[in-house]
């Protein structure tokens, strides 16, 4: 008997769960159409009208307006002494319009602080050579990346294999254990070789030691080699790691927080290739970034670490760094009122973000600083400009956002629950890779229905008709209740469940004459029982 | 013995589907398997790494050589998933012999896990075989640089226990009293969802959503199957 109740509850409970589970997901795919549509449809008839616009807004602008534009497009650089340039690409408007311009023929105009014109001409005929930053090349993996092939996939889960080769063939290859965290090695000839772990070569397994969870690897060839050598983020550590000579170099510990991004600059040069390089002006670097906002610059020739200090109110995205072999730069751009990432936690500091900007002009510089081996910073070059407050903008709501807010109205007050809980984090975990659980992020960043009245309103419309629906039905009040507060969470979800479970055919009562169902026998309404049919031949044979 | 009975009439039923998911796994699957192995990757695949270039690192990530019969192992899976439950739910509607089915001197119970140790049977011995074969092959020594991991066999038994799964909610759908156009074809939306709640990377995460997928679907079935009439 007791399997029979347990069986029941959890057959009945499991058939609630799955049925909201497949009508939250339709519905959200319903949503995403509808926007997606509409989005389409107004992007192809506002393309022609956006091009128009722009052009004509051109020909408005007066001398002073035209020469703050240009400031805003152009790319703010420095010469190795520290002077700041502007490089004004006149093909950039074009670009952003969406057209198509070959990059050998741009034409580049270089102003300098006071906006007098220095060169014009071709870009590959450009005299000047400014500083370079660290940057990442395209061809690397991050966090997101690496999980979609550690996933399993139609076509199982992948390996991430690194060969060790002579320039005919293959002679080892190095598989990255997944779940175990270290590299494990099999020569082509004699079968397994050993084990690479954050401590280095080893041959046998119980000596190796792992590296912890990968965050991001880069890959390259030295000049005399076909074997690639990697630079390998964990959660606090950067490794590089070659396979060839079976070497692992610890790069950067951080002692306090975990790295957010790295950058590199020349890196990929080791110390013999460097020093056939004689006119080279930098030093090989790696930008480090961590969590609590510091940044350390890592050096080779010779090997140097810097943490540096940043001022407190820096928004650290904005901050880079440069090593040539006579002196550390770093580069700051800033912008103030600045939109930080805590207004995404919730829709109400959002709110008062765009109240807090709305027409007021927005002040913008960049600084280069030169650092000292302390880490400490000295000003070297400042410029800076002011936009005026964006016209017409933050006062009305876009058309598809408009739209959005509306068809999002139908989604659960769940979605906007999780949201003010988890915020942020629900956000970058729906970016930060391609499972289900970021496919749920995803669900609820873009259909939470914004807190909006016409959600609840919609929810209390809904809740009023499960209860017209029900109040004639119901068999037991706490069951009835159940439902209706079932429907207020889930909204449009919920009524489409509480109606495929609970509908049922109503007849009108033979003694009240009101509605009144058939899954019990008194009626709900006078407590009179359903009417015996009248006596006939038949009931001799059912005795009824 | 009757138990035994019941679970050979269902087996000789799935008989021909059967047949057909095993033949067509060990073809297509040791087809692929052999093509794969023939054909060693890592010489022309790394060539385009050169001296002082940056590497593509998508160059780096490798599938196994058990990738495609795995794609295939997924697809008949399924397949077999939903031929059992159609032929175990659906047909005896089709076929109006429910009551000949059930009039017997034997429980509900027992005719139900007849049926359902007979489909779990199925997807364990042949369709498990030849893919416990595909992997034992493939690990032989010598035949590659590395066997692939031991991750990759179990992946491919989650494949297995995802047509179950597929099963169990093709044969939901044939118990349900529901209409076609409400939520009668629920039972697989929940394993469409199943399905989709695997691409993931943790082990641990499959297992955890496939096991609760399917006693949704398994509760579900038993209570159906006791207090339906037919």
């Amino acid at each position: 008997m007791k399997f029979k109740n347990s069986l029941k509850y959890t057959a009945v409970s499991s058939k609630v769960i799955m049925t909201i589970m497949v009508f939250l997901f339709v519905l959200f795919i319903l949503q995403i159409i509808t926007i997606e549509v509409s989005r389409e449809i107004y992007r192809i008839s506002r393309s022609e009208n956006i091009k128009k616009e722009a052009v004509e807004t051109q020909k408005q602008l007066s001398e002073a307006e035209k020469q703050l534009k240009r400031i805003r497009i152009s790319s703010k650089v420095y010469l190795p002494d520290g002077t700041l340039l502007q490089v004004y690409d006149t093909s950039e408007h074009l670009r952003r319009y969406g057209r198509r311009v070959n990059r050998e023929k741009d034409k580049l105009q270089i102003y300098d602080v006071n906006s007098n014109l220095l060169w014009e001409g071709l870009r590959k005929d450009n005299p000047y050579e400014y500083l370079s930053w660290p940057s990442r090349t395209n061809v690397h993996l991050d966090y997101r990346r690496i999980n979609s092939y550690r996933m399993i996939t139609p076509e199982l889960s992948r390996s991430l294999e690194i060969p060790v080769r002579s320039q005919e063939r293959t002679l080892e290859v190095w598989r990255y254990h997944w779940e175990k965290e270290y590299f494990v090695g099999y020569n082509t000839a004699e079968g397994k070789i050993g084990y690479i772990g954050s401590e280095g070569f080893t041959e046998s397994k119980s000596n190796v030691k792992p590296f912890g969870t990968v965050k991001f690897f880069t890959a390259w060839c030295s000049e005399d080699s076909y074997s690639p050598m990697l630079l390998w983020q964990t959660k606090r550590k950067i490794y590089q790691i070659d396979f060839e000579r079976q070497k692992i170099n610890l790069i950067f510990e951080s002692p306090q927080s975990d790295i957010k991004i790295f950058k590199w600059h020349k890196w990929k040069l080791d110390t013999e290739e460097l020093s056939q390089k004689p006119g080279l002006i930098y030093r090989p670097a790696i930008q480090c970034q961590t969590e609590d906002g510091k940044h350390y610059l890592i050096m080779q020739e010779p090997e140097q670490q810097v943490a540096v200090n940043i001022p407190e109110d820096w928004q650290s995205d904005f901050v880079r760094l440069t090593a040539t072999k006579k002196d550390v730069f770093l580069n700051y751009n800033g912008r103030s009122p600045v939109f930080s990432r805590e207004y995404l936690t919730s829709p109400k500091l959002i709110q008062q973000w765009i109240e807090k900007i709305k027409g007021k002009p927005t002040n913008h510089w960049v600084e280069l600083y030169k650092v000292d081996d302390a880490g400490n910073l000295e000003l070297r070059n400042r410029f800076d400009w002011t936009t005026p407050p964006p016209k017409g903008r933050n006062t009305i709501m876009h058309p598809l956002r408009k739209l959005q807010w509306y068809v999002n109205s139908t989604s659960t007050v769940l979605y906007d629950i999780v949201w003010e809980v988890f915020g942020q984090s629900l956000r970058q975990k729906s970016r930060s890779s391609e499972s289900f659980i970021a496919g749920c992020s995803e669900i609820i960043v873009q259909g939470r229905p914004f807190n909006s009245v016409l959600n609840w309103v919609l929810s209390v419309l809904m809740m009023g008709f499960a209860l017209w629906h029900g109040w004639p039905r119901r068999t037991n009040l706490y069951k009835l209740i159940f439902w209706i507060i079932f429907v207020g969470i889930f909204n449009l979800a919920g009524l489409l469940t509480y109606l495929a479970l609970n509908h049922t055919v109503v007849i009108k009562c033979t003694v009240c004459d009101k509605r009144r169902g058939l899954e019990r026998i008194d009626c709900v309404r006078c407590g009179k029982q359903l009417p015996l049919p009248q006596r006939s031949q038949l009931d001799l044979i059912f005795n009824v | 013995m009757r138990f035994l009975t019941l679970m050979w009439k269902e087996f000789r039923e799935s008989l021909p589907w059967l047949l057909l998911a095993t033949i067509v796994l060990l073809a297509m699957g040791g087809f692929t398997l052999r093509l794969e192995i023939q054909n060693p990757r890592p010489d022309w695949y790394y060539s385009g790494i050169t001296p002082g270039e940056t590497v593509d690192t998508y160059r780096l990530i490798q599938s196994t050589v058990l990738s495609v019969p795995g794609a295939w192992l997924l697809v008949i899976s399924i397949g077999l998933g939903l031929a059992s439950g159609i032929r175990q739910f659906w047909m005896p509607y089709f076929t109006k012999t429910w009551a000949f089915e059930l009039h017997r001197s034997v429980s509900r119970a027992t005719i139900l896990s007849a049926k359902l140790c007979t489909t779990l049977l199925a997807f364990c011995l042949p369709v498990g075989m030849v893919w416990t074969i595909f992997y034992y092959y493939s690990c032989r020594p010598g035949l590659l640089i590395m066997p692939p991991p031991l991750r990759i066999f179990i992946e491919g038994w989650i494949f297995i226990a995802l047509g179950f799964v597929t099963y169990l909610g093709t044969a939901l759908v044939g118990l349900s009293e529901a209409r076609w156009y409400t939520t009668k074809i629920f039972g697989l939306g929940l394993a469409a969802i199943v399905f989709l709640m695997i691409f993931h990377w943790k082990l641990s995460w499959v297992f955890t959503s496939m096991t609760i997928g399917a006693v949704m679907l398994l509760s579900q079935i038993i209570y159906t199957f006791h207090n339906r009439e037919f």
